[in-house]
């Protein structure tokens, strides 16, 4: 981690619905090659900053600044979701959005589609290769490999138990071989053994070279594998830093448990 | 009954049918994705057929034959299928200012250029005065969608929009507005090339298509060479058609798009381009059906061609449930055996169609509406 950079950074963002401001500018940074944590209360603006950053929603102000694997920084509000996920931004969902009526290990290819294309209109016609269709199959089995899915790639997605679709989305957003990871809620709906083993994928994830910013409500979870967390409430930052300090935060507290807690 | 079952009308349900399959899979697949029935595609199907006129050569053949005039009608057909994408669809899906404003220019002149057009007169041909009044109601008829387009796009379904509150959805907008390109590609079609009835050259038109298919004799069909021409091009274009969306890169982007546009979005896949890829590839099927369908039926090319057609073909694409392909594909043959089994007639495949889906309400093919959390 000698040369680790900024790969996330947001500067004053500001989403208003309406009239009401979800997201009040938030400053935040995601170092690479860590896991950072962004919790924080029921509507607190936790997944409308996930939306902002990748192009879902667009930003009332501020700016969004993502540098790639090779380093290149990029300027992200304003551009469209697909521009976003092929810079290097994946994400998976709060509630799980698989394509539910194919097999899991066609779910990974589509997020390998953006990698194995190459642009050109030609390109996209032409009926694969077969050398090049089973690079495809090989890695995308290898992404299932990666989250314990390899024996069931054949299971149309939908048929999954709850904790199997949460890991096939996680294998099919990193077939976008993205340099940051956006995780909402990865252990919603959980039990114990499989938030323990999500803590080790998603380690072992940072330490395959992919930035994690995930939301989390799992204290056990956030304080167990965070190396930063950034606490939101009512849209505004209101705590950050090492899980130990944010954990005593008088605002975090207060925020979470109300003023009488203190 | 019995005397409807002649082999005639096998014959002519068969390329009744292949024909409607060929136009009810651009509904179909538009649906699919946007979820919007283009109505304007009913004329795409038209201006297949005048585009393959003007290059075989309306007044006098050109020496082009129709087989090589085929592509090039291909080609543009996509291009005024994906036009109206870009025009009139995109901004509504975006709600970009830019493109708002961009497709009430394109309107703006298309409409002057068609009023300049008449202005300065056409003088290849007269009009005769029940022509000219059907322009003139034509182009009444086209001002209130066009207005309605008008007012109806903007943030939040524009003037219309607002004023209906919620009753005005996104989806709504984008009918009404697929109505409105449907009538002013229809009343475009009639200033440009009049209200006469057409028809392609004898000698552009290969001999052996209206020659009889000796092979057929044997099994007692009347076939004549454009019928099997018909079964063989539809045949071909559904073979590809099916492989295209199953084993290409792109029709696996329109598969994904077709189930979560957002989602694909997000595994990178351009929303945006697989849309107008959908339309080009509906709108150059329609254009092959159209000019098939001209050279079957024979001196029937007229700006009104399109309508009947592609009201049947969006029947067949609602019948074998609409957003499926193979489903429009049997829907468009099962209206063709419909229509050809009862003479032609123009109801009694609607009937069917509502018959049907009062058993199954999605079509025969149609799924299950899927439920998001």
């Amino acid at each position: 981690m000698s040369d680790s950079y900024v790969v996330l950074e947001t500067s004053r963002l500001r989403k208003d619905f309406g009239g009401v401001c979800a997201v009040k500018d938030v400053d935040m940074e995601v170092t690479s090659g860590t896991i950072t944590a962004l919790i924080g209360p029921n509507g607190a603006g936790k997944t409308t900053v996930f939306n902002l950053v990748t192009g879902n929603y667009d930003a009332t102000a501020g700016s969004v600044r993502f540098t790639d694997a090779a380093g290149a920084t990029h300027d992200l509000l304003g551009r469209r979701p697909d521009r976003i996920a092929r810079l290097g931004i994946a994400r998976t969902f709060q509630n799980i959005r698989l394509f539910g009526e194919v097999p899991t290990l066609d779910n990974v290819k589509l997020g390998l589609h953006s990698r194995t294309r190459r642009g050109a209109l030609a390109a996209l016609l032409r009926f694969p290769a077969a050398a090049e269709e089973r690079d495809v199959h090989d890695a995308a089995y290898r992404y299932l490999d990666f989250v314990g899915l390899a024996g069931k790639s054949h299971e149309l997605a939908r048929n999954l138990p709850y904790g199997e679709q949460r890991r096939l989305e996680i294998a099919r957003a990193l077939a976008l071989a993205p340099n940051l990871l956006l995780l909402d809620e990865p252990a919603a709906g959980m039990n114990p053994q499989e938030t323990e083993d999500l803590m080790a994928l998603i380690r072992r994830i940072r330490d395959l070279g992919t930035t994690v910013l995930l939301i989390e409500h799992d204290m056990r979870l956030v304080m167990g594998i965070s190396d930063r967390v950034v606490v939101l409430d009512h849209g505004e930052v209101i705590a950050r830093g090492v899980p130990g300090d944010v954990k005593n935060a008088p605002d975090v507290i207060r925020a979470y448990l109300g003023d009488e807690a203190i | 009954m019995s005397s409807l079952l002649t082999p005639e009308n096998l014959v002519n349900a068969l390329s009744l049918g292949a024909l409607y399959a060929l136009i009810a899979v651009g509904y179909t697949m538009v649906y699919g994705i946007i979820k919007l029935i283009n109505f304007a595609h009913g004329e795409i199907f038209m201006l297949g057929a005048f585009w393959a006129l003007m290059l075989v050569g309306a007044e006098q053949a050109t020496g082009i034959n129709l087989f090589v005039a085929i592509v090039p009608a291909m080609l543009l057909c996509a291009a005024v299928g994906m036009s109206i994408d870009w025009t009139a669809y995109l901004s509504l899906r975006r709600r970009l200012p830019l493109a708002d404003w961009m497709s009430v220019a394109l309107l703006a002149i298309l409409g002057l250029g068609a009023i300049a057009y008449k202005l300065t007169g056409d003088t290849t041909h007269t009009w005769h005065s029940e022509t000219a009044h059907g322009v003139l109601r034509w182009a009444v008829i086209a001002l209130v969608p066009v207005t309605m387009l008008a007012l109806s796009i903007g943030e939040k379904g524009g003037l219309l929009g607002r004023s209906l509150g919620r009753v005005t959805s996104d989806r709504l907008s984008a009918l009404i507005t697929a109505i409105g390109m449907s009538l002013i590609l229809q009343t475009l079609a009639q200033l440009i090339w009049g209200a006469d009835y057409r028809a392609f050259p004898e000698d552009a038109i290969p001999a052996f298509m209206n020659e009889r298919v000796g092979a057929f004799d044997v099994v007692g069909l009347p076939v004549l060479g454009k019928e099997l021409a018909i079964w063989v091009t539809a045949l071909a274009m559904m073979v590809a058609l099916n492989l295209l969306v199953t084993r290409t890169k792109i029709g696996t982007a329109m598969r994904a798009c077709s189930m979560d546009q957002e989602t694909a979005a997000l595994m990178g896949i351009s929303v945006d381009r697989v849309i107008a890829f959908t339309f080009v590839v509906g709108s150059a099927m329609a254009a092959v059906a159209g000019i098939l369908y001209a050279v079957k039926v024979g001196g029937n090319i007229s700006f009104r061609m399109g309508y009947y057609p592609g009201l049947l073909a969006f029947a067949a694409a609602v019948l074998g449930g609409i957003g499926n392909v193979r489903g429009a594909m049997l829907g468009g043959v099962l209206i063709g055996f419909v229509q050809g089994f009862t003479g032609g007639a123009f109801s009694v495949p609607f009937a069917v169609m509502i018959l049907v889906l009062l058993v199954l309400p999605r079509g025969i093919l149609g799924e299950p509406q899927a439920t998001r959390a």
